[in-house]
Protein backbone atom coordinates (compact mmCIF):
# COMPACT_ATOMS: atom_id res chain seq x y z
CA UNK A 1 0.00 0.00 0.00
CA UNK A 2 1.51 3.28 -0.87
CA UNK A 3 1.43 5.89 1.81
CA UNK A 4 -0.50 9.34 0.85
CA UNK A 5 3.17 11.08 0.00
CA UNK A 6 3.08 9.72 -3.16
CA UNK A 7 2.32 11.46 -6.65
CA UNK A 8 -1.51 10.85 -7.35
CA UNK A 9 -2.84 8.40 -10.49
CA UNK A 10 -3.33 11.51 -13.03
CA UNK A 11 0.48 12.75 -12.09
CA UNK A 12 1.46 9.45 -13.21
CA UNK A 13 -0.84 9.28 -16.22
CA UNK A 14 -0.10 12.54 -17.59
CA UNK A 15 3.77 11.37 -17.06
CA UNK A 16 3.13 8.27 -19.02
CA UNK A 17 1.28 9.75 -22.04
CA UNK A 18 4.29 12.27 -22.28
CA UNK A 19 2.20 15.13 -21.26
CA UNK A 20 3.57 16.06 -17.67
CA UNK A 21 5.84 19.25 -18.13
CA UNK A 22 7.32 21.38 -16.07
CA UNK A 23 7.90 22.04 -12.49
CA UNK A 24 6.16 18.75 -11.65
CA UNK A 25 7.91 17.11 -14.90
CA UNK A 26 11.02 17.87 -12.91
CA UNK A 27 9.75 16.94 -9.15
CA UNK A 28 8.10 13.60 -10.62
CA UNK A 29 11.02 12.58 -12.02
CA UNK A 30 13.42 13.41 -9.14
CA UNK A 31 10.87 11.31 -6.79
CA UNK A 32 11.18 8.75 -9.63
CA UNK A 33 14.61 8.36 -9.06
CA UNK A 34 14.47 7.47 -5.57
CA UNK A 35 11.05 5.60 -5.69
CA UNK A 36 10.92 1.80 -6.23
CA UNK A 37 7.22 2.09 -5.60
CA UNK A 38 6.52 4.72 -8.14
CA UNK A 39 8.56 2.99 -10.54
CA UNK A 40 6.33 -0.52 -10.76
CA UNK A 41 3.09 2.21 -10.74
CA UNK A 42 5.00 3.75 -14.15
CA UNK A 43 5.48 0.17 -15.42
CA UNK A 44 2.25 -0.79 -14.83
CA UNK A 45 0.89 2.39 -16.15
CA UNK A 46 2.86 1.75 -19.54
CA UNK A 47 1.45 -1.68 -19.68
CA UNK A 48 -2.39 -0.85 -19.20
CA UNK A 49 -1.53 2.51 -22.08
CA UNK A 50 -0.39 0.05 -24.35
CA UNK A 51 -3.17 -2.29 -24.26
CA UNK A 52 -5.62 0.09 -24.23
CA UNK A 53 -4.30 1.99 -27.33
CA UNK A 54 -4.05 -1.12 -29.34
CA UNK A 55 -7.76 -2.58 -27.89
CA UNK A 56 -9.18 0.83 -28.73
CA UNK A 57 -7.67 0.93 -31.81
CA UNK A 58 -9.51 -2.36 -32.94
CA UNK A 59 -13.55 -1.54 -33.97
CA UNK A 60 -16.23 -2.73 -31.97
CA UNK A 61 -17.77 -5.14 -34.72
CA UNK A 62 -21.66 -4.63 -35.11
CA UNK A 63 -23.82 -7.67 -33.47
CA UNK A 64 -26.81 -7.32 -36.48
CA UNK A 65 -25.57 -5.96 -39.56
CA UNK A 66 -27.70 -3.10 -40.48
CA UNK A 67 -27.64 -4.23 -44.70
CA UNK A 68 -26.48 -7.93 -45.52
CA UNK A 69 -25.39 -8.02 -48.96
CA UNK A 70 -24.21 -11.18 -50.04
CA UNK A 71 -22.15 -9.30 -52.57
CA UNK A 72 -19.90 -7.78 -50.66
CA UNK A 73 -18.21 -11.42 -50.07
CA UNK A 74 -17.82 -11.74 -53.88
CA UNK A 75 -15.62 -8.90 -53.76
CA UNK A 76 -13.06 -10.51 -51.16
CA UNK A 77 -9.29 -11.12 -52.99
CA UNK A 78 -8.81 -14.50 -54.19
CA UNK A 79 -6.34 -15.63 -51.42
CA UNK A 80 -8.96 -15.10 -49.05
CA UNK A 81 -11.70 -17.26 -51.29
CA UNK A 82 -8.75 -20.43 -51.50
CA UNK A 83 -8.21 -19.81 -47.82
CA UNK A 84 -11.75 -19.63 -47.22
CA UNK A 85 -12.43 -22.84 -48.91
CA UNK A 86 -9.56 -24.83 -47.59
CA UNK A 87 -11.13 -23.76 -44.08
CA UNK A 88 -14.92 -24.99 -45.67
CA UNK A 89 -13.36 -28.31 -46.59
CA UNK A 90 -11.88 -28.98 -43.52
CA UNK A 91 -15.39 -27.97 -41.20
CA UNK A 92 -17.24 -29.86 -43.81
CA UNK A 93 -15.04 -32.98 -43.00
CA UNK A 94 -15.72 -32.46 -39.36
CA UNK A 95 -19.81 -32.08 -39.93
CA UNK A 96 -19.88 -34.80 -42.05
CA UNK A 97 -17.97 -37.34 -39.41
CA UNK A 98 -19.74 -35.53 -36.69
CA UNK A 99 -23.17 -36.39 -38.20
CA UNK A 100 -22.45 -39.79 -38.56
CA UNK A 101 -21.95 -40.53 -34.78
CA UNK A 102 -24.81 -38.46 -34.13
CA UNK A 103 -27.11 -40.22 -32.45
CA UNK A 104 -30.05 -37.68 -31.68
CA UNK A 105 -31.03 -36.12 -35.04
CA UNK A 106 -32.43 -32.32 -35.00
CA UNK A 107 -35.35 -31.27 -33.28
CA UNK A 108 -38.33 -30.46 -35.11
CA UNK A 109 -39.67 -26.88 -33.80
CA UNK A 110 -42.27 -25.02 -34.67
CA UNK A 111 -42.24 -21.28 -34.07
CA UNK A 112 -45.49 -19.53 -34.65
CA UNK A 113 -45.87 -17.40 -31.48
CA UNK A 114 -43.82 -13.97 -31.17
CA UNK A 115 -43.10 -12.34 -27.69
CA UNK A 116 -45.96 -12.43 -24.78
CA UNK A 117 -47.47 -15.09 -26.42
CA UNK A 118 -47.02 -19.15 -25.58
CA UNK A 119 -43.23 -20.00 -25.36
CA UNK A 120 -42.52 -23.24 -27.17
CA UNK A 121 -39.65 -25.21 -24.83
CA UNK A 122 -37.09 -28.01 -26.31
CA UNK A 123 -34.64 -29.91 -25.02
CA UNK A 124 -31.07 -27.95 -25.37
CA UNK A 125 -28.31 -29.88 -26.60
CA UNK A 126 -29.58 -30.79 -29.65
CA UNK A 127 -29.99 -29.57 -33.27
CA UNK A 128 -32.85 -27.67 -34.58
CA UNK A 129 -34.93 -28.00 -37.26
CA UNK A 130 -36.90 -24.71 -36.73
CA UNK A 131 -40.28 -24.35 -38.66
CA UNK A 132 -40.70 -20.55 -38.83
CA UNK A 133 -44.49 -19.00 -39.31
CA UNK A 134 -44.25 -16.14 -41.68
CA UNK A 135 -47.98 -16.55 -42.75
CA UNK A 136 -48.69 -12.70 -42.05
CA UNK A 137 -45.71 -10.87 -42.74
CA UNK A 138 -43.77 -10.80 -46.53
CA UNK A 139 -40.78 -12.30 -45.99
CA UNK A 140 -37.85 -11.11 -48.57
CA UNK A 141 -36.48 -13.59 -50.96
CA UNK A 142 -33.71 -14.31 -49.38
CA UNK A 143 -33.81 -14.48 -45.35
CA UNK A 144 -31.02 -14.52 -42.32
CA UNK A 145 -32.31 -16.08 -38.82
CA UNK A 146 -30.64 -15.22 -36.16
CA UNK A 147 -31.13 -16.51 -32.32
CA UNK A 148 -29.90 -14.36 -29.09
CA UNK A 149 -30.14 -15.00 -25.78
CA UNK A 150 -31.74 -13.46 -22.90
CA UNK A 151 -28.69 -10.29 -23.18
CA UNK A 152 -29.57 -10.37 -26.87
CA UNK A 153 -25.81 -11.65 -27.76
CA UNK A 154 -25.80 -13.36 -30.85
CA UNK A 155 -24.98 -17.25 -30.80
CA UNK A 156 -26.15 -18.67 -33.54
CA UNK A 157 -27.01 -16.67 -37.12
CA UNK A 158 -27.61 -18.91 -40.99
CA UNK A 159 -29.77 -18.84 -43.57
CA UNK A 160 -33.59 -19.44 -44.03
CA UNK A 161 -35.56 -21.74 -46.74
CA UNK A 162 -37.02 -20.23 -49.09
CA UNK A 163 -40.51 -19.30 -48.10
CA UNK A 164 -43.63 -22.55 -48.57
CA UNK A 165 -46.54 -22.40 -47.86
CA UNK A 166 -46.32 -19.86 -44.79
CA UNK A 167 -43.27 -21.30 -43.27
CA UNK A 168 -39.54 -21.53 -43.78
CA UNK A 169 -37.17 -23.74 -42.28
CA UNK A 170 -33.79 -23.30 -40.63
CA UNK A 171 -31.41 -25.64 -39.88
CA UNK A 172 -29.40 -25.34 -36.15
CA UNK A 173 -26.61 -27.02 -36.07
CA UNK A 174 -25.07 -25.53 -32.95
CA UNK A 175 -25.94 -27.06 -29.38
CA UNK A 176 -27.51 -24.70 -27.36
CA UNK A 177 -27.37 -24.65 -23.55
CA UNK A 178 -30.21 -24.43 -21.47
CA UNK A 179 -31.53 -20.54 -21.19
CA UNK A 180 -34.09 -18.50 -22.96
CA UNK A 181 -33.42 -17.86 -26.96
CA UNK A 182 -35.41 -15.50 -29.33
CA UNK A 183 -35.19 -16.24 -33.18
CA UNK A 184 -35.07 -13.28 -35.16
CA UNK A 185 -35.45 -13.29 -39.36
CA UNK A 186 -34.02 -10.49 -40.98
CA UNK A 187 -33.59 -9.63 -44.40
CA UNK A 188 -31.35 -6.73 -46.16
CA UNK A 189 -33.92 -4.14 -44.53
CA UNK A 190 -33.12 -5.53 -40.59
CA UNK A 191 -34.87 -7.95 -38.45
CA UNK A 192 -38.94 -8.19 -38.91
CA UNK A 193 -40.11 -10.79 -37.07
CA UNK A 194 -39.05 -12.12 -33.34
CA UNK A 195 -39.51 -15.73 -31.87
CA UNK A 196 -39.40 -16.30 -28.13
CA UNK A 197 -37.81 -20.25 -27.31
CA UNK A 198 -36.61 -21.85 -24.46
CA UNK A 199 -34.34 -24.26 -23.95
CA UNK A 200 -34.48 -27.08 -20.73
CA UNK A 201 -32.95 -29.85 -19.78
CA UNK B 1 21.10 29.81 -7.70
CA UNK B 2 23.36 27.74 -9.32
CA UNK B 3 25.41 29.18 -11.79
CA UNK B 4 25.91 28.30 -15.13
CA UNK B 5 28.15 24.80 -14.94
CA UNK B 6 30.59 23.62 -17.29
CA UNK B 7 30.09 21.53 -20.28
CA UNK B 8 30.35 18.05 -18.63
CA UNK B 9 28.53 19.96 -15.51
CA UNK B 10 24.70 20.17 -15.56
CA UNK B 11 23.00 23.15 -13.79
CA UNK B 12 20.57 22.46 -11.73
CA UNK B 13 17.32 24.30 -11.40
CA UNK B 14 16.48 25.47 -8.27
CA UNK B 15 13.04 25.21 -7.11
CA UNK B 16 13.25 26.53 -4.12
CA UNK B 17 11.68 30.21 -4.62
CA UNK B 18 8.54 28.24 -6.15
CA UNK B 19 5.26 27.69 -4.63
CA UNK B 20 6.03 23.25 -4.07
CA UNK B 21 3.31 21.40 -6.50
CA UNK B 22 2.18 18.51 -4.33
CA UNK B 23 4.77 16.13 -6.29
CA UNK B 24 7.72 18.01 -5.27
CA UNK B 25 6.60 17.52 -1.56
CA UNK B 26 5.28 14.18 -2.76
CA UNK B 27 7.41 10.93 -0.63
CA UNK B 28 10.36 11.72 -1.21
CA UNK B 29 12.67 9.97 1.17
CA UNK B 30 13.72 12.21 4.41
CA UNK B 31 17.36 11.74 3.06
CA UNK B 32 20.42 14.02 4.09
CA UNK B 33 21.52 14.76 0.78
CA UNK B 34 24.15 17.28 1.77
CA UNK B 35 25.96 14.42 4.14
CA UNK B 36 26.04 11.76 1.81
CA UNK B 37 27.70 14.43 -0.83
CA UNK B 38 30.27 15.35 1.75
CA UNK B 39 31.17 12.35 2.54
CA UNK B 40 31.56 11.01 -0.94
CA UNK B 41 33.71 14.61 -1.66
CA UNK B 42 35.77 12.83 1.77
CA UNK B 43 36.32 9.54 -0.11
CA UNK B 44 34.36 8.02 3.03
CA UNK B 45 34.11 3.89 2.60
CA UNK B 46 30.65 3.29 2.12
CA UNK B 47 29.40 6.49 0.73
CA UNK B 48 29.75 5.47 -2.80
CA UNK B 49 27.64 1.95 -1.85
CA UNK B 50 25.46 4.39 -0.47
CA UNK B 51 24.72 6.63 -3.38
CA UNK B 52 24.85 3.26 -5.90
CA UNK B 53 22.07 1.55 -3.77
CA UNK B 54 19.67 4.87 -3.59
CA UNK B 55 19.84 5.88 -7.37
CA UNK B 56 20.80 2.77 -9.07
CA UNK B 57 17.24 1.23 -10.03
CA UNK B 58 15.93 4.76 -10.57
CA UNK B 59 18.81 5.07 -13.05
CA UNK B 60 18.50 2.09 -14.50
CA UNK B 61 14.64 2.13 -14.53
CA UNK B 62 14.83 5.86 -16.11
CA UNK B 63 17.94 4.49 -19.06
CA UNK B 64 15.89 1.21 -19.77
CA UNK B 65 12.58 3.32 -19.97
CA UNK B 66 14.12 5.77 -22.67
CA UNK B 67 16.49 3.94 -24.74
CA UNK B 68 15.44 0.32 -24.34
CA UNK B 69 18.00 -2.19 -22.45
CA UNK B 70 20.84 -2.52 -25.03
CA UNK B 71 23.89 -1.68 -22.72
CA UNK B 72 21.95 -0.72 -20.28
CA UNK B 73 24.98 -1.51 -17.40
CA UNK B 74 27.55 0.21 -19.21
CA UNK B 75 25.19 3.42 -19.51
CA UNK B 76 24.65 3.07 -15.56
CA UNK B 77 28.13 2.95 -15.20
CA UNK B 78 28.99 6.31 -16.97
CA UNK B 79 26.14 7.96 -15.34
CA UNK B 80 27.60 7.00 -12.21
CA UNK B 81 31.27 8.21 -13.01
CA UNK B 82 29.85 11.12 -14.45
CA UNK B 83 27.87 12.16 -10.92
CA UNK B 84 30.53 11.01 -8.46
CA UNK B 85 33.64 12.99 -10.49
CA UNK B 86 30.90 15.72 -10.60
CA UNK B 87 30.79 15.53 -6.92
CA UNK B 88 34.39 15.17 -6.21
CA UNK B 89 35.69 18.13 -8.11
CA UNK B 90 32.64 20.59 -6.01
CA UNK B 91 30.47 21.04 -8.72
CA UNK B 92 27.53 20.09 -7.63
CA UNK B 93 27.06 23.84 -5.61
CA UNK B 94 23.63 22.63 -3.88
CA UNK B 95 24.26 19.29 -2.27
CA UNK B 96 20.85 19.17 -0.87
CA UNK B 97 19.31 19.15 -4.68
CA UNK B 98 21.45 15.94 -5.28
CA UNK B 99 18.36 13.89 -6.93
CA UNK B 100 17.85 17.43 -9.71
CA UNK B 101 21.64 16.87 -10.07
CA UNK B 102 21.96 13.06 -11.14
CA UNK B 103 18.69 13.58 -12.83
CA UNK B 104 19.77 16.20 -14.69
CA UNK B 105 22.71 13.99 -15.73
CA UNK B 106 21.06 11.03 -16.57
CA UNK B 107 18.75 12.90 -18.63
CA UNK B 108 22.07 14.64 -20.24
CA UNK B 109 23.76 11.07 -21.07
CA UNK B 110 19.88 9.96 -22.93
CA UNK B 111 20.42 12.91 -25.42
CA UNK B 112 23.94 11.90 -25.91
CA UNK B 113 22.99 8.53 -26.59
CA UNK B 114 19.75 9.57 -29.26
CA UNK B 115 22.03 11.94 -30.77
CA UNK B 116 24.85 8.89 -31.33
CA UNK B 117 21.90 7.17 -32.42
CA UNK B 118 20.66 9.94 -35.20
CA UNK B 119 24.16 10.13 -36.67
CA UNK B 120 25.22 6.48 -36.23
CA UNK B 121 21.51 5.84 -38.66
CA UNK B 122 22.21 8.70 -40.82
CA UNK B 123 26.13 7.51 -41.26
CA UNK B 124 24.72 3.86 -41.89
CA UNK B 125 21.82 5.33 -44.35
CA UNK B 126 24.92 7.42 -46.60
CA UNK B 127 27.55 4.15 -46.88
CA UNK B 128 25.19 1.72 -48.01
CA UNK B 129 21.41 2.29 -48.20
CA UNK B 130 21.33 -1.70 -49.51
CA UNK B 131 23.54 -3.03 -46.47
CA UNK B 132 22.00 -5.21 -43.67
CA UNK B 133 20.15 -3.70 -40.99
CA UNK B 134 19.41 -4.99 -37.71
CA UNK B 135 15.91 -5.36 -36.78
CA UNK B 136 15.16 -2.41 -34.34
CA UNK B 137 11.18 -4.04 -33.78
CA UNK B 138 10.09 -5.30 -30.61
CA UNK B 139 11.80 -8.86 -29.73
CA UNK B 140 9.23 -11.44 -29.17
CA UNK B 141 9.01 -11.30 -25.38
CA UNK B 142 7.96 -7.74 -25.47
CA UNK B 143 5.64 -8.85 -28.38
CA UNK B 144 4.24 -11.41 -26.63
CA UNK B 145 3.96 -8.97 -23.19
CA UNK B 146 2.49 -6.69 -25.92
CA UNK B 147 -0.09 -8.89 -27.17
CA UNK B 148 -1.06 -9.55 -23.65
CA UNK B 149 -1.86 -6.41 -22.24
CA UNK B 150 -3.71 -6.08 -25.28
CA UNK B 151 -6.10 -9.28 -25.12
CA UNK B 152 -6.53 -7.80 -20.67
CA UNK B 153 -7.33 -4.59 -22.37
CA UNK B 154 -9.84 -6.01 -24.49
CA UNK B 155 -11.64 -7.96 -21.94
CA UNK B 156 -11.93 -4.96 -20.32
CA UNK B 157 -13.51 -2.74 -23.07
CA UNK B 158 -16.23 -5.82 -23.24
CA UNK B 159 -17.72 -5.33 -20.14
CA UNK B 160 -18.30 -1.64 -20.49
CA UNK B 161 -20.86 0.51 -21.87
CA UNK B 162 -20.74 2.16 -25.50
CA UNK B 163 -20.69 5.08 -24.10
CA UNK B 164 -17.77 4.61 -21.53
CA UNK B 165 -15.61 3.11 -24.31
CA UNK B 166 -15.70 6.37 -26.21
CA UNK B 167 -14.51 8.44 -23.19
CA UNK B 168 -11.75 6.05 -23.06
CA UNK B 169 -10.82 6.10 -26.78
CA UNK B 170 -11.11 9.68 -26.68
CA UNK B 171 -8.78 10.04 -23.75
CA UNK B 172 -6.23 7.33 -24.56
CA UNK B 173 -6.14 6.64 -28.38
CA UNK B 174 -7.29 10.90 -29.14
CA UNK B 175 -5.49 12.31 -26.33
CA UNK B 176 -7.83 14.91 -25.87
CA UNK B 177 -8.02 16.34 -22.93
CA UNK B 178 -10.27 15.60 -19.64
CA UNK B 179 -11.99 19.26 -19.84
CA UNK B 180 -12.54 18.78 -23.55
CA UNK B 181 -14.55 15.62 -22.60
CA UNK B 182 -15.86 16.26 -19.24
CA UNK B 183 -17.70 19.34 -21.57
CA UNK B 184 -18.42 17.13 -24.45
CA UNK B 185 -20.03 14.19 -23.11
CA UNK B 186 -21.50 15.97 -20.33
CA UNK B 187 -19.52 14.16 -17.39
CA UNK B 188 -18.06 15.85 -13.91
CA UNK B 189 -14.50 15.34 -13.35
CA UNK B 190 -14.85 12.45 -10.72
CA UNK B 191 -17.34 10.49 -13.07
CA UNK B 192 -14.29 10.64 -15.62
CA UNK B 193 -11.94 10.00 -13.13
CA UNK B 194 -13.93 6.75 -11.67
CA UNK B 195 -14.55 5.16 -14.67
CA UNK B 196 -10.38 5.20 -15.81
CA UNK B 197 -9.26 4.12 -12.45
CA UNK B 198 -12.04 1.88 -12.35
CA UNK B 199 -11.05 0.19 -16.20
CA UNK B 200 -6.95 0.46 -14.58
CA UNK B 201 -8.11 -1.62 -11.61
CA UNK B 202 -9.84 -4.18 -13.66
CA UNK B 203 -6.72 -4.49 -15.88
CA UNK B 204 -4.00 -4.57 -12.98
CA UNK B 205 -6.92 -6.97 -11.50
CA UNK B 206 -7.09 -9.25 -15.28
CA UNK B 207 -3.45 -9.07 -15.09
CA UNK B 208 -2.82 -10.76 -11.67
CA UNK B 209 -4.80 -13.25 -12.55
CA UNK B 210 -3.66 -14.33 -15.93
CA UNK B 211 -0.25 -14.39 -14.62
CA UNK B 212 -0.99 -16.84 -11.30
CA UNK B 213 -2.36 -19.18 -13.94
CA UNK B 214 0.40 -19.06 -16.22
CA UNK B 215 2.37 -20.12 -12.73
CA UNK B 216 -0.20 -22.45 -11.67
Amino acid sequence: MLHAGHPDESVLELYCMDKLAGTPLDAFEEHLLVCADCQDRVTATDGFLRGMRSALAVPVPEKIPTSWNPLRYFQMPMPVWATAGVALAGVLGVVVAHNQNLSNPALALALTATRGGMVPVAKAGSALDLDLDVRDIAPAAKNRVQIVNAEGNEVWSGNASAVKDGHMHALVSSRLSPGQYYVRIADSAGAHREYALRLGN
Amino acid sequence: MESAGISSTPTVPTNSNSTPSPVEIAGQPLYNWADLVSRIQANEEGAMEELYRVFSRGIRFYLCRQLGPQDLDDRMHDCFLVVVQAIRKGELREPERLMGFVRTIVRRQIAGQIDVNVQTRRQQVDLDATGPLSDRGRNPESQAIGRQEEQIAASVLKGISKRDREILMRFYLHEQSQEQICKEMQLTETQFRLLKSRAKARFGELGKRKLANRGA
